[in-house]
């Protein structure tokens, strides 16, 4: 297997008497699109700006191409991009002179790719930047996180004001990214549809914590619903094995487990003396049970 | 030619295997049949080129496409390493399970199912 | 274009003003420079580079430490590499353009005898470095401007004695750029090593959380409440804070008032002569954050609030009235302050001055509030009064002057209210958007 090439040990970020990060243990391979799921609140900008190296971790370290993030030298600077969530883009100026500062500072500013994506994705560059809307501010934000096609590329809610046809543009070009196996992408957002196009693995916060994290394919063949109709009442206290909730009525009830195996179905219907049924749950559905 | 749902609980590379495998077994793709490439059908359907890959991948190594250099993958002539009875019985029995739950529901009975089985069977041959 | 360049080429253009200047600027000094190869006159060029310098360099040293902290603030530019060394060559390449012109009058040799423009060159270094580092300090939090008053009370103090203004004197002239170059030193060695540069702060803003600890006690009147989304301040906002505001404003003015009185040379205190443009203009300056605010503020508040769009306008017009108010008050403790022994004015003249200072006021006031589709109206109108202001009001004016300003202000005052209730009535408000420095609900 390939180097990783952001790594995370146990980072702890407390914020006082509150701790935004407990623990946090992951890693982004090559070639990874990984997805950040969570809760507002839950930690997920904390997270990504703490493995950038903008935060300092109370506990723990994190390495981005082999290097501490608190400390990272020019070069490696320039193999990231980074899309914060607050757009940080200077009022005053507008986007050909934002785009002219920042591809001056990058050596390999890909001018080609820029204009195109300007055409395509209709980004007015000749306008103030504060009488821009929302969404086009955030494409140019988008743009100069690209231009240097960065090897790993952190988006921090990347398209929450983007209309669905920018959406589907701003995915093609991830796309058109993640081809290249060397490169990776780490993106935060809460529009589950997104995510489960484009994401291969995911990492759900939960009050700081990882709570899971994995391959997405993984993630929903692993957490499921499980219906079950036995022939008699069933007990209010019904113990399915690694069930995350359970609701009984009469002679069925609803678990949704996680970890599940299609060989225990069998085993489960005979226990119950009935029959199962087995509903798969969309990233949506699996985020909520792990919310009840 | 496919549909592929992202929200559904069913991950995107199942979908797709599970409905080129169908299409290759009632016909609609026959043998010889060239598969969109990877990168058009990511493109059509906006999703991960990974998952398209990943399809394929395994459909490769069930025996059901074959790869061709510098061209997209293409239906198998002869189906090579077919899985075992039993494991493409159990690939079927989602399926019958609706039939019957369904035919349960209509008040059908048991030997009048089987028979609209084989006639279906019949005119379905091919 | 190299990264340097582009870093000391946007703090000239950053602004569109400034790229205006810029235009004029060049303009102004090719004409020149032209005019003296052609026209065989001597010196027209030093005419060019004064020119420049007035319009161009001397403003973006103003600019500079705003555009200084709006690039390094942003998350995503300190992943850019060499970041923050390339910002401290760019900012000490401004600092030497700003510098330029008076090198240039030195090499020139018809100017260029004796150490003059030399330690003129210190001075502007000390200048423009106290300019930066200031303004670079305030745009980071509004509150440094405490620290300024102590300075000053601190200077004053020191200044009383005789000894100390001679020790002033006495100071060499290498002695301020060399002051210079230190805070140089401290404010590199700082940037490099600091982990987060805050971002600008152009208007005073409630403390943030102020909105979060307010506790909405029984119910809020529409009155309160549009005050509260009018002014952009809490409804219940009393006591210490609204104390302190005042307070610092007061001592401010009350400590340059016996500040010029007490030390400067006679003549020189004809500058703040109580009819002089000091008043006028001061009383301008002081009430344009507040009107500007709440006149941004209530720009697209009529179509959140229910009711007549007259109901709002009034309740608008009464926040920068109230506004106005307070700002006359501080003009009458001043005139209180003229008329004291401290600095024996006639009363005649502190009451035209009053006249004077308080229709610059209301003529502010109303030229914000018809400022509502943009700010062009309100730059030109306060520059064109601002103009005349200096042109007519110098240290030995004449009581026709003040009256004429006087009787100006009043009409335009008048003017700009009509103006304004039209276009309260007949703007596309859907067209407006709110401008970001006004924006309260903005992150805390």
């Amino acid at each position: 297997m390939a180097e990783p090439i952001m790594t995370a040990r146990d980072v702890t970020k407390l914020f006082g008497s509150k701790t935004a990060l407990d623990a946090v243990s992951a890693d982004v391979f090559p070639g990874d699109i990984i997805g950040v799921l969570g809760k507002n609140g839950a930690g997920k900008t904390t997270l990504l700006e703490t493995l950038l190296g903008f935060s300092t971790p109370n506990r723990g370290s994190v390495t981005v191409f082999g290097e501490d993030a608190l400390a990272m030298s020019a070069q490696t600077k320039a193999r990231i991009g980074f899309l914060p969530q607050l757009d940080e883009l200077f009022a005053m100026l507008n986007g050909k002179q934002h785009l002219a500062i920042v591809s001056a500072f990058h050596s390999n500013w890909d001018r080609a790719l820029i204009e195109r994506l300007v055409a395509e994705w209709s980004v007015p560059l000749t306008r103030r930047i504060d009488s821009l809307s929302v969404g086009e501010r955030q494409k140019l934000a988008v743009l100069s996180a690209l231009g240097h096609r960065p090897d790993l590329l952190v988006l921090d809610e990347p398209v929450a004001s983007l209309d669905p046809i920018a959406r589907r543009q701003f995915l093609q070009q991830l796309f058109a990214i993640a081809e290249d196996e060397d490169r990776a992408v780490l993106f935060s957002s809460h529009i589950v549809s997104d995510l489960e196009r484009a994401a291969n693995k995911v990492w759900i916060v939960k009050n700081g914590r990882l709570y899971w994290q994995g391959y997405l394919d993984a993630l929903k063949e692993s957490v499921v619903r499980l219906h079950i109709r036995a022939r008699s009442a069933l007990p209010r206290d019904i113990a399915v094995p690694n069930a995350l909730v359970t609701r009984v009525d009469g002679n069925t009830a609803i678990a949704t487990v996680a970890r599940w195996q299609p060989s225990e179905a069998a085993a489960l219907a005979q226990r119950f003396d009935g029959s199962l049924d087995v509903e798969s749950l969309g990233l949506e559905d699996i985020f909520l049970e792990l919310h009840r | 030619m496919f549909v592929l749902k992202p929200q559904s609980g069913i991950p995107i590379y199942r979908q797709l295997v599970e409905q080129i495998t169908r299409l290759i077994a009632g016909g609609q793709l026959a043998a010889g049949t060239e598969l969109p490439s990877v990168r058009e059908l990511a493109e059509l359907h906006t999703v991960n080129p990974m998952t398209i890959s990943k399809a394929y991948a395994l459909l490769e190594s069930e025996g059901l496409l074959e790869r061709q250099r510098g061209k997209p993958m293409r239906v198998a002539a002869r189906r090579r390493n077919q899985a075992p009875l039993t494991q493409r019985l159990q690939q079927l029995e989602p399926a019958i399970r609706d039939v019957v739950l369904a035919a349960r529901q209509l008040e059908v009975g048991k030997k009048e199912l089987v028979a609209l089985l084989g006639d279906t069977w019949e005119k379905n041959d091919g | 274009m190299n990264a340097v360049l582009r870093v000391w080429w946007t703090f000239f253009t950053a602004l569109p003003l400034q790229r205006l200047l810029l235009g004029l600027g060049a303009a102004w000094c090719g004409l020149l420079v032209l005019g003296e190869l052609v026209s065989d006159g001597e010196g027209l060029w030093i005419l060019g580079v004064v020119g420049l310098f007035v319009l161009v360099l001397f403003p973006a040293v103003f600019a500079s430490a705003a555009v200084f902290r709006a690039l390094s603030a942003p998350h995503a530019n300190q992943l850019l590499p060499h970041f923050r060394a390339r910002m401290l060559v760019g900012i000490t390449l401004f600092m030497v353009t700003v510098l330029a012109p008076f090198a240039l009058l030195f090499l020139n040799e018809r100017t260029g005898s004796g150490p003059m423009p030399l330690e003129i060159i210190g001075y502007v270094l000390a200048v423009s470095t106290a300019i930066f580092m200031w303004m670079f300090v305030m745009f980071g939090d509004w509150r440094w401007i405490w620290l300024s008053v102590a300075m000053l009370i601190v200077a004053w103090v020191g200044l009383s004695s005789g000894a100390t203004r001679g020790m002033l004197a006495a100071i060499p002239a290498w002695a301020w750029p060399g002051a210079a170059m230190l805070a140089w030193i401290v404010f590199f060695a700082w940037y490099v090593r600091t982990r987060r540069v805050r971002a600008v702060m152009f208007a005073p803003q409630p403390p943030a959380g102020a909105w979060a600890r307010t506790e909405l006690e029984g119910t809020l009147t529409r009155e309160l409440a549009l005050r509260a989304l009018v002014t952009g301040r809490p409804p219940v906002q009393k006591g210490r804070a609204l104390v302190v505001r005042t307070a610092w404003v007061a001592g401010n003015v009350v400590i340059m008032v016996l500040g010029a009185f007490l030390f400067l040379p006679a003549p020189l205190t004809q500058f703040f002569a109580f009819t002089s443009f000091v008043w006028p203009f001061g009383t301008m300056m002081l009430l344009w954050g507040h009107a500007t605010g709440i006149v941004h503020r209530s720009r697209l508040l009529w179509l959140r609030t229910p009711g007549s769009r007259d109901g709002v306008r009034r309740e608008v017009e009464h926040a920068l009235l109230r506004n106005l108010r307070s700002g006359l008050l501080l003009l009458v403790g001043v005139a209180a302050l003229y008329l004291s022994p401290v600095v024996a004015a006639v009363p005649q003249q502190v009451l035209a001055g009053f006249a004077l200072a308080a229709c610059a006021g209301l003529f502010s006031t109303y030229l914000a509030f018809a400022s509502v589709p943009g700010r062009a109206l309100h730059l030109i109108g306060f520059g064109l009064m601002m103009a005349s202001q200096f042109a007519l009001l110098g240290p030995f004016n004449s009581p026709l002057n003040v009256g004429i300003v006087t009787v100006v202000e009043l009409a335009g005052a008048l003017a700009f209210r009509a103006l304004a209730l039209r276009r309260w009535r007949r703007v596309d408000w859907l067209q407006l958007r709110p401008l970001p420095t006004s924006n309260m609900f903005r992150g805390a």
